[in-house]
């Protein structure tokens, strides 16, 4: 690990990414969907990764948990509390996730298994990577069951998830992932799923108890006013690479990239006069295929110059900006 | 769990007075009868034999003999084999196919589920391949070709078994148990690999990866149940076909159980014991699909909410 000195100098940083790129083999070929991202994410803090559906956004977060399907593979480093969690083999990785590494996933109703009883499925982390006794688990499971105002928690608890709804089971998710007092919490996209009426409300449960617990959270998301309202720094993915990234407040008030413009355009406002469409990023975006040296949201960008052929490398433009765009001159 | 037990109990009940019923009549518009012969015996004769098993009775007089008969546990008199009746034969020959059948699906059971297993889990390796074959083996030759190969080699060649017959203890029972037990091997290991790979696949097992509980308590603990409901729903039913007797086993390998009597019964019209077998069979079919109800309904929840 001698060559990797500079890497774990940044001990200040909880999460610190350094080129992680995140491939799919098939057929003959490769599939490149996360490319050469580096991010950090200091203890406690609130990360919004925004982008398109197909952005590489949900595999950045399987690669992080090892949860890559058989035919992914993920490069690169990726420093969580000193260790790199894409070169340490199953057995280590498992002393990590599930227990100062959790996930929420996007679709509640299938995200839990419908044979167990969710006291039983919350207990499970505790027991096993805390040793608890079973009724000891069971008693702390239903008391965040509790904190997450499922009604009736010790009786909720020795119910099936097929019991509840939507809604009740992403609380559920949020209980089991938060419960053994993670540091780092990956949500994908956790309210995708649920009614609008519901989203915000489980949103804020969510962050409530990740702050009692100073747990620091990756959220990724389409939704900006999400964002907005409760991430510390965004960073823009497209095509797998990111685009922008900074502070939540100053980027969402000023985007320079074209295509965090567009995505911060499209976003309905209510106090805005109603115009008659609401506006669009012309085209689609791409899917698969090798990596091309260009930018990739050049064929939608509306401001493409000839140097965009060449992908413009990640640099700061601001207190704590970044930006990957030939727009923006150095500064 | 009461009322889900119950309405399973009165669903089989009706089915089994159905079945009764539809065999009784099924039986009876076939051509021909019992004592129907090439050989011409004379009308005061026929007739004596005939009322002699109350053949001569209006039909619906015969149907309430049969049904009340059936309400005590009487299954008649057999008309082939003249002297015992339906009981006798079905008590001399059911031990011998429960037997054959009980082993038979144990075996069947669980080394097609752990072939299906490793086929599953270490995918495309050499157990994978093993399994597959003896899969492709086992459903596409049929016993009477397997049976007969089995027994040229084992028996005759290296001497090791009996080439049939029910008289050498355990040793009479390998070779019926293992050509019996083949096909359903390659069946359910087919039908374990499949649905292992699929709920390997599922969220809620992704989920549990996610828990960092290890690969062991995954499989054991989240992935096994889903995957093994589909088997459990084939074992249900298949069981009830083994135990209850096959005729070409029995053929093949000589042996004394219910199968047998079964073919002879219909060839010769033997109305009483032709029923009491298919009864017996019902029987045992509806038995094991509750039982396969319940054992699912235990694993799943769901089911058993439904009621």
């Amino acid at each position: 690990m001698d060559c990797e000195t500079p890497l774990t100098q940044m001990n200040t940083n909880l999460l610190s990414l350094h080129d992680l790129s995140v491939h799919f083999a098939h057929g003959g070929g490769q599939t490149t969907v996360v490319d050469r991202v580096s991010l950090t994410l200091g203890a406690g803090e609130v990360l919004g990764i925004v982008g398109e559906s197909g952005s590489g956004k949900s595999q950045l977060l399987f690669a992080l948990m090892g949860l890559l399907a058989s035919n992914g593979n993920a490069t690169g480093h990726a420093l969580f509390d000193g260790q790199d969690l894409l070169s340490l083999p199953t057995k280590a990785l498992d002393r990590v996730r599930g227990a100062s590494l959790s996930m929420i996933f996007q679709d509640p109703m299938t995200a839990l298994n419908p044979y167990k009883r969710i006291g039983d499925q919350l207990a499970e982390g505790l027991i096993h990577h805390q040793g608890l006794p079973r009724a000891a688990a069971l008693a702390e499971a239903s008391r965040m069951l509790d904190r997450v105002r499922i009604p009736d928690a010790p009786r909720a608890a020795r119910r099936y998830p097929h019991e509840f709804s939507g809604g009740m089971r992403q609380r559920v998710m949020i209980a089991m992932a938060l419960l053994v007092k993670p540091k780092l919490l990956l949500a994908d996209e956790p309210t995708t799923a649920l009614d609008v009426t519901i989203q915000a409300q489980v949103l804020d449960l969510m962050l409530e108890i990740a702050h009692e617990t100073g747990t620091a959270i990756i959220l990724v998301t389409h939704d900006l006013g999400v964002v907005a309202r409760i991430c510390d720094r965004v960073a823009v993915l497209y095509g797998g690479r990111i685009m922008e990234e900074g502070p939540a407040e100053t980027m969402l008030s000023d985007p320079r990239h074209p295509y965090a413009r567009g995505l911060l355009a499209t976003t309905p406002r209510l106090e805005a006069a109603i115009t008659p469409r609401l506006p669009t990023i012309p085209g689609a975006p791409r899917s698969g295929g090798a990596m091309l040296p260009s930018c990739p949201f050049a064929p939608r960008c509306s401001d493409k110059m000839p140097a965009c052929d060449h992908m413009p490398p990640l640099r700061d433009i601001g207190p704590e900006r970044r930006l990957a765009c030939h727009l923006e001159p150095a500064p | 769990m009461i009322p889900f037990v119950a309405k399973r109990l009165w669903n089989g009940f009706l089915t089994l007075a159905a079945l009764a019923t539809l065999t009784f009549f099924v039986m009876r518009l076939a051509p021909g009868g019992p004592f129907s012969r090439n050989r011409k015996i004379s009308p005061e004769v026929q007739a004596n034999i005939e009322a002699a098993f109350h053949l001569d009775e209006p039909v619906y007089q015969q149907f309430a003999r049969y049904i009340w008969g059936i309400l005590r546990g009487d299954l008649g008199p057999s008309t082939r084999f003249r002297d015992y009746s339906v009981n006798d034969l079905i008590a001399a020959g059911l031990p011998t196919s429960l037997t054959i059948g009980f082993w038979a699906i144990l075996v069947a059971a669980l080394v097609g589920i752990a072939l299906g297993l490793a086929g599953a889990l270490r995918r495309n390796g050499w157990t994978d391949y093993a399994a597959g074959a003896v899969g492709v083996i086992g459903i596409a030759i049929p016993i009477f070709i397997i049976g007969p190969l089995m027994q040229a080699y084992f028996s005759v060649y290296l001497g090791w078994l009996p080439v049939g017959g029910w008289n050498d203890g355990w040793r009479s029972l390998i070779l019926p148990v293992l050509v019996l037990a083949l096909p359903n091997i390659a069946y359910i290991s087919r039908l374990t690999r499949s649905s292992t790979i699929e709920v390997l696949r599922e969220n809620h097992v992704r989920t549990a990866r996610a828990k960092g509980i290890g690969p062991a308590r995954v499989l054991l603990g989240h992935a096994m149940t889903g995957a093994l409901l589909p088997v459990i729903a084939y074992l249900g039913p298949a069981s009830a076909a083994l135990i209850t007797g096959s005729i070409l086993i029995e053929t093949v390998f000589a042996l004394p159980g219910i199968g047998r009597f079964f073919v002879d019964a219909a060839l010769n019209r033997d109305y009483p014991l032709v029923m009491g077998i298919t009864l017996v069979y019902g029987g045992f079919l509806i038995i094991f699909n509750i039982m396969t109800d319940l054992v699912r309904g235990w694993l799943d929840p769901r089911i058993r909410h439904e009621g």
